[in-house]
């Protein structure tokens, strides 16, 4: 007795130790998790002796509902009392508990969560999708596919791309989300912001050209900004080494570009190393804030919010973070955008990369509620609570005006419904991309910034959205991080340190050496196919 | 005859002091103007915070952002919570470890020793994180106060310092204790108790700031938003802002103002700073206790 008790105790322990080991079985979960049954078999059996119908609010219909535990990425409000909450559960009749995953190491506790079998009914997480599919792989994930043709909604909400990222031997393990594209193009939203009142006070035109844009850095090196400090021409944070609208008139707009029908990383790119020199002829002119390599993003905020920057590449989101100090300390300050500039051939490119994930559902396979979990989700979209979901209702969250575009109440569109992307276990793109809009419109600089330059001429006639981000994750793709640590720490160094722009060459012998060149080839031969 | 301590001061004396205290007040800064710069940002508007202009005094005062953190019921919830744990853990804590060590500390105690060793051997050797999770999981504690709480309900050292302080404790007393008819019980909590007073503050002080900033445990078992400690919430929060959030296409979270931080960073080490003078004396003295076996 006593030894069956204790043997017992163990089990779970060690099969959960199990997953943990990479030689780990792909097959069946430990005993502790027991596999639902199929649900085509259950399915039949309840049609057959109910006579209802194949649809998964048939197959629970009657039965009691039960809590649901979700497990979300962190968030700096509590996921339970948050508005959206309540709306879901008198939308859908569950009653769902949230934990939530800490901001520092969030990954790794994923990781001690599914490897130690905590029963999770739904997990939500950022768009990781090489971490989701390790899962996938070591058989900890519901698979999805013999449910989705008994949903409503929730078959239709998920895109091809989402469908293949996340396919395993016929498989589907989760549900990606993919980031909302416009007309197919994902937008812009970084770009050279340069103070107007600077330039119309210098008699000066947006310039258009490299060369029109290194005439303006040295002629606001000597401007007089008035506060007593001299003017930095342009400031930048340590962490873009690559400045959209200036990289594209080296004809290199986005990560991978294509020459002669193949895909070249920019590491690998002989023209990167003109791109330097342009910048760190620039840095070594004092044209190019003399702190850009240890410069944070609030160090640019400060110099360019106070006016003793002319101009700072940014983000249409950086709004929130410095106008409302710029309106105070600078009142009379007015904001241009930089258009992509030309390079010496006259073309000019300004890129964004389409795909990608920004949240990705699953159901860890210790769930014993899948059914119910299923019908939660599919009720999540059905469009007048995927609506009330996202955008909150008429006249209380948002406003239609006369041409029937949405706007934002402020602030309760932003208290109330801001925080609802991280509710979502699946999404449909279209009608999304055109909700998620509203979240751009919460400050009306932010959206003039966003509206420019993803409508004016001078950015959509170059504009490059670039398929790359469909690309599954490969074998080839764990390097990638240590990759792209080693491309920028080099163009850094270049640029703003003492490094010569030669070795730049040395340092593509190493990337290609360190997984560049399967990462490559990976890139290449989905491409090939891609475009078929 | 010259008075003792009114030696003359001579000219190297007066160099030492110079020295001395010219150390103590860089010390003094080194640890005082970060605190200074953290608690005039708290203070601060908004302006002048991405102007970058706040040094060592709040310029733009404002008491709105330390009203917004003391409303926020992420904040005080952790805060409670802390609270709780810090309360219960250490009433725990130290009657674990009071009555553990009582009988530890008497020589007559049937295999003292190897008990002794049984105690000590956990302060050299744990079952390493995820051995801990699984048997805390097993035991149905995440996600519960309990797992932050049971665990270190009793600990080594502590222990081993209050059973040398108690072996310290002339046997005649409890004897004279005994021959007045007390029994085990009485004689611990009458007699050996009231005197162990120093070592009761010291342990306590000890126990509770551990569970007062005890941030690994709740990250490894707390999910539940409202079961947070506040380190966990802390760290989340300085975490995040840290993170350039806005700079993602994909997301447009705002990020933590400057201030905001600051002010919750200011509001959540106010109780310790307000209790910790009126412990310090018994810290200093606790350090003693134990070390010197008399």
């Amino acid at each position: 007795m006593k030894t069956k008790r204790s043997s017992r105790l163990w089990a779970a322990p060690l099969a959960a130790l199990l997953l943990l080991t990479p030689a780990c079985s792909e097959e069946a979960p430990p005993a502790s998790s027991a596999p639902a049954p199929t649900p085509a078999s259950r399915a039949e059996s309840e049609a057959s002796s109910a006579a209802q119908p194949q649809t998964i609010a048939g197959l629970v219909e009657g039965k009691e509902k039960p809590v649901l535990r979700q497990l979300n990425i962190y968030l700096a409000k509590d996921y339970n009392t948050y508005p959206t909450a309540q709306v879901i559960e008198e939308g859908t009749g569950y009653q769902v508990e949230y934990d939530m995953l800490p901001s520092d190491g969030a990954a790794d506790k994923l990781n001690l969560i599914m490897a130690t079998q905590e029963p999770y009914d739904i997990v939500v997480y950022g768009g990781d999708s090489s971490l989701i599919m390790n899962y996938a792989k070591e058989g900890a994930l519901a698979d999805l596919n013999p449910w989705l043709p008994m949903t409503a909604y929730l078959k239709d909400a998920i895109n091809d791309y989402e469908r293949d990222t996340f396919t395993l031997d016929g498989g589907l393990y989760a549900i990606g989300m993919q980031t909302p594209t416009f007309d197919g193009k994902s937008p812009v939203t970084l770009t050279t912001f340069v103070r107007q009142d600077y330039l119309d006070a210098m008699g000066r035109k947006m310039p258009d050209t490299l060369e029109g844009f290194q005439e303006l850095l040295t002629q606001f090196k000597s401007f007089d900004n008035g506060t007593g400090s001299p003017t930095i021409p342009y400031t930048v944070s340590a962490s873009n080494v690559i400045l959209e609208g200036i990289i594209g008139a080296f004809g290199m707009p986005t990560e991978w570009n294509e020459a002669d029908g193949r895909l070249c990383h920019r590491a690998a790119d002989p023209r990167m190393k003109d791109y330097l020199a342009y910048m760190k002829n620039l840095y070594q002119q004092g044209l190019i804030d003399v702190d850009y390599p240890a410069n944070q993003s609030a160090n640019v905020f400060e110099k360019f919010s106070t006016g003793v920057a002319a101009s700072a590449f940014l983000s249409c989101y950086d709004y929130q973070n410095f106008a409302d100090t710029m309106a105070g300390v600078q009142p009379g300050a007015k904001i241009g955008y930089l258009p992509p500039l030309k390079g010496p051939d006259g073309t000019a490119a300004v890129g964004s990369v389409s795909g990608g994930m920004d949240r990705i559902a699953f159901i860890p396979k210790v769930t014993k509620n899948i059914e119910h979990v299923i019908h939660f989700m599919d009720l999540k979209l059905e469009p007048e609570l995927f609506e009330s979901i996202t955008i909150g209702e008429e006249g209380t969250h948002y406003t239609v005006n006369e041409s029937g575009e949405l706007w934002p109440i402020l602030p309760a569109f932003t208290d109330e419904r801001g925080s609802s992307v991280n509710y979502y276990t699946g999404r449909p793109a279209a009608q999304y991309a055109e909700y998620w809009k509203l979240r751009v419109k919460k400050r009306a600089d932010i959206w003039d910034c966003w509206n420019f330059i993803n409508n004016d001429p001078s950015y959509t006639g170059v504009h490059v959205s670039s398929a790359i981000g469909y690309a599954p994750v490969f074998a080839s793709s764990q390097n990638v991080s240590s990759l792209n640590a080693l491309f920028s720490d080099t163009c850094l160094k270049i640029i703003a340190g003492s490094s010569a722009v030669e070795e730049f060459d040395a340092m593509t012998a190493n990337w290609l050496e360190q997984g560049g060149r399967e990462l490559t080839a990976d890139y290449n031969e989905w491409w090939a196919g891609y475009q078929k | 005859m010259k008075k003792p301590g009114k030696m003359k001061r001579t000219p190297q004396d007066w160099a030492v002091d110079i020295v001395a205290y010219s150390l103590a007040v860089l010390m003094i800064l080194v640890t005082a103007v970060p605190l200074m710069n953290v608690l005039s940002k708290a203070f601060s508007s908004e302006t002048a915070l991405v102007a970058n202009q706040i040094t060592a005094y709040p310029i733009g005062f404002q008491l709105a952002t330390m009203k917004y953190v003391l409303q926020s019921d992420l904040f005080l919830r952790s805060f409670g919570n802390s609270i709780f744990v810090t309360l219960l853990g250490s009433a725990l804590n130290l009657a674990v470890t009071l009555l553990a060590a009582y009988p530890l500390s008497k020589r007559t105690l049937l295999f003292q020793k190897p008990l002794l060793i049984l105690f000590v051997f956990t302060m050299w050797f744990n079952g390493g994180m995820i051995p801990t999770y699984l048997v805390i999981k097993q035991f149905k504690m995440v996600n519960s106060f309990l797992a932050l709480i049971l665990p270190g309900a009793i600990g080594v050292y502590n222990l081993l310092i209050v059973k040398n302080y108690f072996e310290s404790l002339p046997d005649a007393l409890e004897e004279s204790a005994r021959v007045d008819g007390a029994g085990i019980f009485t004689t611990f909590f009458r007699v050996v108790l009231p005197l162990s007073k120093p070592v009761i503050a010291t342990i306590l002080l000890f126990v509770a700031v551990s569970f007062w900033n005890d941030y690994f445990s709740p990250m490894i078992y707390i999910t539940r938003t409202n079961l947070k400690t506040l380190p966990v919430y802390l760290r989340d929060m300085i975490v995040e802002s840290q993170t350039d959030v806005t700079r993602s296409a994909l997301d447009d979270q705002n990020l933590i103002p400057e201030g905001i931080r600051s002010a919750t960073i200011v509001a959540s080490t106010l109780p310790i700073l307000i209790v910790y003078p009126f412990l310090q004396k018994h810290f200093v003295k606790g350090v003693l206790i134990g070390a010197v076996k008399g």
